[in-house]
């Protein structure tokens, strides 16, 4: 398996692009936008090799459509991961399928505590709204950085 | 012939209890019988969250988060279970790929279902907040709004501490509500 060396600003995939492979990033950082290129572009998250190694795992296993835009943002080395070498590249180092495994455990507990969240800020706002008392302010600015989240996803600004 | 350890347990065995932490974190997979998921088993307030048939896995979170077991494990019926730990994961994923793609499989669906939940509650905070203090003038809107806050309550009304992990694994039947 070839490890490519990718220069700092190069696109890696694009939002909508349906590609059936992961990343597997052995250097740098990569980072992942939505509204590239746009006046509304927006960093969502930065991913490293040391911290997060895997990039586009998900589309490795059910091939839908990238959901955000992903730029090299130093000089990196990443393998590709793609149907054809995936089960050689798990069985010849199967600690990756458990990274791999414990990434996407990781992302799902995050966006539930998220969801939790976004769920009771509604809850205590319309709470105040039914006793017609005014939304305190700390709350509103939580929901404020929820519709963002939307705003910056969806592309609707 | 299989190197992967198995272990026979009688119907009506624990396999593992809510709360323990095992030595070695393991999780199971089927290959006769069917297993039972429960929360607070053995209590007035037992709850089974599902059934493990052949062919499926489960206790996974032990051997990914090194987490104690969020549920109680029971034979149904007399069940024979592969068990599988971090070194034993190669000699799996030679054995039994269609188990390991069935787990990346599903987890990758709940987070693609959760992504859309959070983007739905996220869009319906978006259209709320253009109203301001006004009452939206749109019956959907208002349905979509009052359908989370009634979610929190009746989460706050049935949720369990000891559920937390089992919840983020779509096991908790609240939290399978919470999520539509």
């Amino acid at each position: 398996m070839e490890t490519k060396l990718i220069p700092a600003g190069t696109v890696i995939f694009k939002k909508g692009d349906i590609e059936r492979c992961m990343y597997d990033l052995t250097q740098g950082s990569v980072a992942i936008y939505a509204d590239y290129g746009l006046p509304t572009e927006r960093k969502l998250t930065t991913l490293s090799a040391e911290k997060n190694r895997f990039l586009g795992e998900m589309g490795l296993i059910d091939a839908a459509p990238r959901s955000a835009t992903a730029v090299a943002e130093t000089d990196c080395r990443m393998l590709t991961i793609d149907a054809n070498n995936a089960k050689d590249y798990f069985y010849n180092s199967p600690e990756t399928l458990l990274a791999v495994m414990r990434q996407l455990s990781d992302r799902t507990r995050a966006l539930t505590n998220d969801y939790t969240e976004a769920v009771k800020t509604i809850a205590e706002s319309e709470d105040y709204r039914k006793k017609g008392e005014s939304i305190p302010k700390r709350l509103i600015e939580k929901l404020h950085g929820f519709a963002d989240i939307w705003r910056a996803l969806s592309g609707k600004n | 012939m299989s190197q992967l350890r198995t272990e026979t347990f009688p119907k009506g065995t624990l396999i593992f209890k809510e709360g323990s932490a095992p030595e070695v974190p393991c999780m199971y997979d089927v290959l006769t019988g069917r297993v039972g998921i429960y929360l607070n088993y053995g209590t007035p307030e037992q709850k089974q969250l599902t059934t493990i048939e052949i062919d499926s896995y489960f206790g996974e979170m032990s051997l990914l988060e090194n987490a104690p077991r969020s549920a109680t494990a029971v034979a149904l019926t007399d069940c024979i279970l592969h068990v599988i730990t971090e070194k034993d994961l190669q000699q799996y994923l030679q054995e039994r790929p269609n188990v390991v793609k069935q787990m990346l499989q599903q987890m990758t669906s709940r987070l693609r279902g959760l992504t859309d939940q959070y983007m739905d509650i996220c869009h319906t905070i978006a259209e709320r907040e253009a109203y301001g203090v006004e009452q939206p003038k749109d019956d959907d809107l208002n349905k979509k709004v009052d359908h989370y806050a009634q979610l929190w309550n009746a989460y706050l009304a049935e949720t369990h501490e000891s559920s937390l992990y089992a919840q983020q694994y779509g096991w908790d039947s609240t939290w399978n509500q919470l999520l539509r």
